[in-house]
């Protein structure tokens, strides 16, 4: 089989707001189709993205995940850029406070967290879903988790995680304009790696901890708290924002969610399959192989599509269709899948989790505006977006 | 007093199962006997307990052979077959049992005898001796409808005792947390009684990346390819990025281990194990739910009967349980919903709710004064 070239750019503008048909034309072009604008094999079907994700030995992810190699470069040593065997070691100092039994131990925090902000947003009745319930979320939980010094400022938090997304895409101005806001990053993790910064007690401070006591390389250390922090933000304002969107364009499946919380589980994964916040990363063909049928060269690169995956209809029947109670929604790929499957889901859907009740407690109707999306290479997500909830 | 226990069947949990109580009466200077098929002798002195071996010659396997006018007892394949497998099997071993159960009663003067949930035969023994019986489920199940084919195999002891079915204990304990089922009734917590072996510091130890505990119970015996499932089972859980502890026979860990060097394999306590655990895989084991209840640990359940479904909705209901029914639970799918579970805290959250419950019952300790009281008042 030869693998089809295509001129169709995902890193557009238009492209980007609107991702929808170019993944369509992908799929239907081919199980594999080669990306002449960024010259990289591209894979937008369910079928390949999967296999490719549990192929972890042929498709590796320690020559980077992004797009460009000057960048997967810069990006190595973190857990979802290093492979077994030294993956379970790295990924483990993440996932150890992830863990669902760990998780149990600051649900009652996160619930209360969420109660407190649909309490006051109803109170406020109108808003932005971005800036007042997205972005507050994640900003207001996870640092706090990490712990976050109280005179330290957050807001810079977003615009390093945004930019640090950018940079797995090309090196489009996009990326171009966030490179000195990673070296403001890269300058704060390394403040933070010193003891004592961090709150005592906390999931950061415990690994810096470690590094003291020669648990865990010092060099590994800004990497880790980095990899707590930025992946949880960017990806969850996008969840999070889409998720008022969806529920209040779609009124029906509101009202069936309301009449039966259970389904609350099925609906969250059913926002991040529809509108996945992470449209893709790419993988490093570490041996001749193929995928799909197309022959893949050693030391090529495969753009894997989870967007596009996700609204695959060679998988999914009637995928454009939001609806909350989809059979086997589970299987999305919207958090990755196999072994590099994002280490923070379960926090991700116990603050998506515990805000679809918050909002079923004290919620009739959600009212939403027209959205604008934002212009980002890696993200999928929402800029702004005028809510009314109505108690 | 003297109380004699029966453990029914082939599985070492009906022993693990009455193990607190039996203890808890020795430790308040009662004496006890376990009689079982010879089979189950080594799981009964495994916790610690006095083994009496019945029904010599035979084995609950051997007495499954059509004889006269009884069927064979074959594995219940389809659901329909479930009620008469169940009926069958655990009557045909009452009337293996009754006869030793009564001589020993006689010759050692037992007060009171106590069996499991389908130990059956011995509520007929104590009837025709006049003593009290008492029945402590051993697992989470109530499972009803097997008795017209319990009642088949137990015909000439319930005409010792001029029945036409067998009759009702004089105390039921329900090792089900309070609250799971309907019921109201004596509830007992049961705390482990499980096999023991030397424990290794990595077992207390969570790894930071997660553990999966893959059990397949005594259903290991049940299966001539039971090897095979481990071995599927296992290389799908390993895609899932977790460490994986296989719970199972040392011989059959053993040869896990040489397959999958990264895998633990072999025999060890599930009270030990599961703390350090964010799931256990199991094919609805009644008693290992109980281990998993327990020890707060969400619970994927490879369900092979229809008979345990009503319980087991229980559990799913109450958020900390998923289930596979029969042919559902392909490999490819335990993986799935492995990975679905551990990305969704709230098992987790409701395990732990579940067992703060579970740890409202009274232990085996409360049980002892209500059997003495039966034995006093001769509650036959």
């Amino acid at each position: 089989m030869t693998i089809p070239e295509s001129d169709l750019d995902p890193y557009t503008d238009s492209s980007i707001t609107d991702p929808y048909p170019l993944y369509r034309s992908l799929r239907e072009a081919a199980p594999v189709v080669y990306l002449t604008s960024h010259q990289v094999h591209c894979a937008a079907r369910y079928e390949e993205v999967y296999s490719a994700l549990h192929r972890h030995g042929t498709f590796v992810s320690g020559e980077g995940v992004g797009l460009t190699d000057t960048l997967n470069r810069a990006q190595k040593g973190s857990s979802f850029t290093s492979d077994p065997p030294d993956h379970a070691y790295v990924r483990g100092l993440v996932a150890r406070h992830l863990k669902p039994r760990a998780m149990a131990d600051i649900t009652g925090y996160v619930t209360s967290w969420a109660d407190r902000l649909v309490k006051e947003l109803v109170a406020k009745q109108s808003f932005d879903a971005v800036q007042d319930f997205a972005v507050a979320f994640p900003l207001g939980v996870v640092p706090d988790l990490l712990g976050w010094p109280e005179d330290e400022g957050k807001e810079r938090l977003l615009h390093w995680a945004s930019a640090g997304f950018n940079a797995f895409g090309p090196m489009n101005d996009r990326t171009r304009s966030g490179l000195p806001l990673l070296g403001e990053m890269h300058e704060f993790l390394h403040r933070m790696s010193q003891p004592g910064n961090l709150r005592a007690g906390s999931w950061g401070a415990e690994l810096v901890a470690d590094a003291r006591e020669g648990k865990i390389e010092d060099k590994l250390l800004p990497g880790l708290l980095g990899d707590f922090l930025a992946p949880s933000m960017d990806t969850s304002v996008s969840a999070l924002s889409s998720m008022l969107w969806l529920l209040g364009t779609h009124k029906e499946q509101w009202q069936r969610l309301r009449e039966n919380p259970s389904l609350i589980p099925s609906a969250f994964n059913e926002i991040i399959r529809i509108e996945s916040p992470l449209r893709g990363f790419t993988r490093y063909v570490a041996e001749d192989t193929e995928l799909g049928g197309a022959p893949l060269p050693k030391g090529s690169r495969v753009l894997l599509l989870f967007g596009s995956a996700n609204r695959d209809e060679r998988f999914w029947d009637d995928p454009e269709t939001f609806t909350i109670d989809r059979p086997g929604v589970a299987q999305h790929v919207g958090f990755g899948h196999g072994i590099h499957a994002c280490v923070g889901q379960a926090l991700s859907r116990l603050e998506g989790q515990s805000l679809l009740e918050s909002l079923i407690r004290h919620v009739d109707r959600i009212e939403v505006g027209e959205p604008t999306w934002r212009l980002h290479n890696t993200i999928r997500g929402i800029e702004r977006l005028d809510v009314t909830l109505h108690g | 007093m003297k109380a004699l226990f029966y453990a029914a069947g082939t599985s070492p949990a009906s022993a693990f199962a009455i193990g607190p109580l039996a203890s808890a009466l020795r430790a308040a200077g009662h004496e006890i006997l376990v009689a079982s098929f010879e089979e189950l002798s080594a799981a009964v002195t495994s916790v610690g307990l006095p083994s009496i071996p019945v029904a010599l010659g035979h084995t609950t396997e051997s007495i499954k052979a059509a004889t006269g006018t009884r069927p064979a007892i074959e594995y219940p394949v389809r659901p329909e077959l479930e009620m008469p497998y169940l009926g069958h099997w655990f009557g045909r071993q009452g009337s293996y049992v009754f006869d030793d159960l009564v001589e020993i009663s006689k010759l050692w003067g037992a007060d009171v005898l106590i069996g499991g949930s389908q130990a059956h035969g011995v509520e007929a023994a104590a009837k025709y001796l006049g003593i009290p019986f008492v029945r402590q489920s051993w697992d989470l199940f109530d499972i009803h409808g097997y008795e017209d084919y319990l009642h088949e195999e137990l015909a000439e002891q319930l005409a010792r005792i001029s029945a036409t079915e067998l009759p009702g204990p004089a105390l039921q304990i329900d090792i089900c947390p309070p609250g799971l089922n309907s019921k109201a009734g004596t509830f007992m917590r049961w705390t482990p009684h499980n096999k023991q072996r030397p424990i290794e510091p990595w077992m207390l130890r969570a790894p930071d990346i997660g553990r999966v505990c893959l059990t397949l119970g005594s259903f290991r015996f049940a299966f001539p390819g039971a090897m095979d499932r481990v071995t599927s089972i296992v290389e799908r859980l390993l895609d899932v990025g977790v460490e994986v502890v296989v719970a199972i026979g040392d011989d059959q860990g053993k040869q896990l281990r040489e397959r999958f060097p990264q895998v633990r394999a072999g025999w060890i306590p599930l009270e030990v194990i599961l703390p350090t655990c964010e799931l256990i895989i199991h094919p609805a084991g009644g008693l290992t739910a109980v281990n998993a209840i327990n020890t707060a640990t969400p619970q994927l359940i490879l369900n092979p009967f229809e008979a345990f479904v009503p319980t087991l909705r229980r559990l799913t209901d109450y958020g900390c349980a998923r289930t596979l029914y029969r042919e559902e639970g392909t490999p490819e799918a335990i993986a799935q919903v492995v990975k679905e579970m551990l990305g969704d805290s709230s098992y987790a959250t409701k395990a732990r709710e579940l067992a703060g419950q579970a740890a409202t019952a009274p232990t085996a300790v409360d049980m002892v004064a209500l059997i003495e009281d039966l034995v006093a008042r001769k509650v036959n």
